[in-house]
């Protein structure tokens, strides 16, 4: 500060990098993995993997689209500062890692190749700016009709219909001017179905509700059901009699305690020292049990019936004679039995008349419903009516299922998301994999450019992009000779032509060249389209373009068309035999509800490899893809400090614990700012994932 | 300082507040209180229009501080990153300008030329490039 000053001035202000680099482990939705395997010659190699999980970047499966849209809008913006940081051309890479560090020294850096990272960065950025344009679904009447239509054709749950649609009203889902509003009581401790009705229910009725019947019956609790006969093996005792027709000793007693002619002539009942002989022949061998427990009662032993035989339940031979006909009315319920599946042998209209004061029939907590009378708000948000009427939407819409829908463009379809009208406008990254030619590529994607052939369009859609050529190649184009060079773009080799050439004609000359374009590159292409005849497996899809199944399914998991209809799909063989058949228009997301809600919790990947060779996949669906996992090996494969102390190679076994630190930074002289850099953490064995954190700011 | 934004800062001896006539000196700084201001061309970035002048904020009972941050990555003249399709436009490259290219890292300058001006538009100096052409204050 100075009170002379000069009249003007020039100010050199110095540029520089200011802000911290994004480290590998603060890039979104990836995760980063190392594994050390012995080398040719002794030391070791240590490769380095970065993969990306693209299904967070497309809906969940009770969202709308536009959540997940939402979402990878902005990650895309994150990847783009991403892709301009490791973009700039004075940026470099080094991995310090305790695994090639010196007995008592520090870490010698290794450093690698910034291009792979490069090309993740960039094909990272291009999906999320193409999942963030993936539009909400919503239903037609012209094709689901009704509520209950919507449901069946998407493969939906009720649920997930209801969370995608809860700002909405039911007046602007459906005609008419009433909808039904489901009432449910609460069972608790000691009810009866009986004890919740009012008045105006009949009680069978409510019990054959579709939406009692599957309700978890409790376990332990007996059935009332019709009356059956069982003639039992007689060397059995009691209680072994009751067990096996499953019904309590006691009540098998009740049913049976006037009969007479049941009892074994020659059986002794004994209690509190009195002993009941049964006569051994007629006609005081055809007693009952009733008569008996009145003996025991007028010896002395105020025993009722039930408490004689079952004091001799154990007793062998049994009580029962040969042949003896016993009577059945009971039956105890097992796990996870409901009214409409149980082992009693009874009809539901059978067991729904007889157990309507069955105390505990439901364990507490269980919604019972009663009725669903025509009086839901339709003004008013399903979200809010369920707070209000203490109704979960999804049931609310479920007991509207046959409501018609009222326009087109209101109901949302959750867990599907439609790319824009013109696809072929975006760009979906694709992994070179080795000997694939153009053409061949070509034909696995939209068309890029209306005006020229398909591979023209590829090429010109990526001319600037570097590393896409192979180096070492000679390509002739126009009978002229041009050498490849590693990193090379499409334009890079055409501004290398003397006389000059156009980039159609490049294209033109390298279309069916396996050997032009580089392993492991990066392509961007419209989004993919699964031809006819190319084969609908997830395995075979999943080879057509370089990712694994799980990947593919993973990011088209909100991909409406994907799914063939009518083919029946299993879960993995650890969550048991559960399979369902693909509805009419279904998706990735619905599928996976649709397992859950059946007791399978099943992930994408469970999915892809339970069904790895089923033809659940439909020609013509619009694809995206990720780009497969991209692989980076320092520029010093066998790291000099590792396993000092050793001659022979370092297995991947014998690393214990090791501790690896990224950095990218400018790669410029001393004191200029920098973009900062990543550190890691301990790692493990040979593949373990580690993350980086952001550490510096420069 | 956001990422593709460099700034500067003057700070001045506040002209002394008097109830009678200031000396021609005080009087000639209060009157041209504005700084103006303009990006001129170096090796990494283009030059600019004048920008809007900037009016001092009181440090203190003693300071005039004047500071500005100009957006130089709109200015820059190398965007490093190729325009593809799918990818982020090289135009929105915060960090394009920094680096000279070519694999070898040199350190970049934005320049950025000042002068006085008071509330009627008169400047203390003309702008580099008028002077640049030859016309003098």
């Amino acid at each position: 500060m100075s009170s002379e000053v000069a009249a003007s001035g020039v100010l050199d202000l110095a540029v520089g990098y200011t802000d911290p680099v994004i480290a590998l482990g603060a890039w979104p939705q990836t995760t980063a993995e190392f594994s050390v395997s012995p080398a040719v010659g002794g030391g070791a190699t240590l490769s380095v993997g970065l993969s990306f999980q693209s299904s967070a970047l497309v809906a969940a499966p009770t969202e709308p689209a536009g959540a997940g849209a939402a979402r990878a809008l902005d990650l895309s913006t994150r990847f783009d500062r991403i892709y301009f940081q490791v973009g700039q051309p004075d940026v470099s890479l080094s991995l310090s890692t305790s695994l090639n560090q010196p007995a008592g020294g520090s870490p010698i850096p290794l450093a690698g190749p910034l291009g792979g990272l490069r090309a993740q960065a960039a094909a990272a950025s291009a999906f999320a700016a193409t999942a963030a344009t993936l539009r909400t679904l919503t239903a037609d009447p012209a094709v689901t009709a009704t509520l209950g239509d919507v449901v069946s054709h998407y493969g939906l749950d009720w649920p997930a219909l209801a969370s995608a649609n809860g700002l909405r009203t039911l007046g602007e889902l459906i005609v008419g001017t009433a909808a039904a509003l489901p009432v449910f009581a609460v069972f608790k401790a000691g009810d009866t179905t009986a004890s919740l009705c009012p008045p105006e229910l009949t009680v069978s009725t409510v019990l054959a509700d579709p939406d009692n019947t599957v309700l978890p019956l409790t376990a332990g609790i007996e059935l009332a059901i019709p009356a059956r006969t069982l003639t039992p093996d007689a060397a059995l005792s009691l209680n072994a009699i009751a067990a096996a027709a499953k019904v309590t000793p006691a009540s098998l007693v009740r049913a049976n305690a006037a009969t007479t002619g049941l009892l074994r002539p020659g059986f002794v009942f004994t209690g509190q020292g009195v002993e009941v002989e049964v006569a051994l022949k007629a006609p005081d061998s055809e007693v009952s049990l009733d008569e008996i427990a009145q003996t025991f009662f007028d010896n002395g032993v105020p025993w009722n019936t039930v408490m004689v035989a079952v004091a001799n339940g154990e007793t062998l031979p049994g009580m029962f004679r040969d042949g003896a006909s016993l009577n059945l009315d009971r039956y105890i319920i097992q796990a996870d039995e409901t009214l409409a599946a149980n082992g009693s042998g009874a009809s539901l209209t059978e067991l729904a008349a007889r157990n309507g004061t069955t105390v505990d029939l439901f364990p507490a907590g269980a919604p019972v419903f009663l009725s669903a009378p025509a009086t839901a708000p339709l003004d008013m948000p399903l979200a809010e009516i369920a707070t209000a009427y203490g109704v979960e939407s999804g049931e609310l819409l479920r007991h509207n299922a046959g409501a018609v829908l009222k326009a087109a463009g209101v109901l949302v379809l959750p867990g599907v998301g439609v790319l824009p009208a013109s696809p072929q406008t975006l760009r979906i990254p694709y992994g070179i994999p080795p000997r694939r030619s153009l053409e061949a590529i070509s034909g696995r994607f939209l068309k890029a450019e209306e005006l020229r052939t398909p591979v023209q369009g590829l090429v010109a859609a990526n001319a600037a992009l570097p590393g896409t050529v192979a180096g070492g190649q000679t390509i002739v184009v126009q009978g002229q000779s041009i050498a490849t060079q590693d990193g090379d773009s499409f334009e890079a080799v055409v501004a290398r032509a003397d006389p000059p050439i156009t980039l159609d004609q490049l294209a033109d000359a390298i279309a069916d060249e396996p050997d032009v374009l580089a392993p492991g590159g990066l392509l961007l292409c419209p989004p993919a389209q699964l031809a006819s005849g190319s084969g609908t497996t997830p395995s075979q899809v999943g080879l057509r373009y370089s990712v694994t199944a799980s990947a593919l399914l993973a990011a088209n998991a909100a991909t409406p068309g994907l799914i063939q209809p009518g083919v029946t799909i299993t879960a993995p063989a650890s969550e048991g035999s559960v399979s369902l058949v693909t509805a009419a228009a279904d998706s990735v997301n619905a599928i996976l509800r649709r397992f859950a809600r059946a007791g399978a919790a099943v992930t994408i990947d469970g999915l892809a490899q339970a069904n790895l060779n089923v033809g659940m996949l439909a020609a013509g669906a619009l694809l995206l893809l990720p780009r497969r996992c991209a692989g980076w090996r320092p520029a010093s494969a066998r790291p000099a400090g590792c396993c000092p102390a050793r001659s022979s190679p370092c297995a991947a076994g014998s690393v214990s614990s090791a501790t690896s630190t990224w950095s990218i930074r400018p790669s410029g002289p001393a004191g200029r700012p920098g973009l900062g850099r990543g550190g890691g953490q301990r790692g493990g064995r040979a593949a373990q994932h580690r993350r980086d954190r952001p550490e510096d700011r420069a | 300082m956001s990422p593709g934004q460099v700034g500067f800062r003057l700070d001045l001896t506040q002209p002394p507040v008097t109830d009678g006539p200031s000396a021609p000196q005080e009087a000639l700084r209060e009157l041209y209180g504005l700084l103006g201001y303009q990006m001129v061309e170096t090796a990494a970035f283009a030059g600019s229009n004048p920008g809007k002048p900037v009016s001092p904020r009181s440090e203190g009972e003693t300071v005039w501080r004047m500071s500005r941050v100009l957006p130089a990555v709109n200015f820059a003249k190398s965007h490093p990153l190729p325009p593809v399709s799918g990818l982020p436009a090289p135009a929105d490259d915060p960090y394009a300008g920094i680096s000279t290219g070519g694999g070898q890292t040199a350190i970049s300058t934005a320049r950025a030329a000042v002068w006085f001006r008071d509330v009627y538009g008169n400047s203390s100096d003309v702008d580099p490039a008028a002077r640049q052409a030859g016309v003098r204050p």
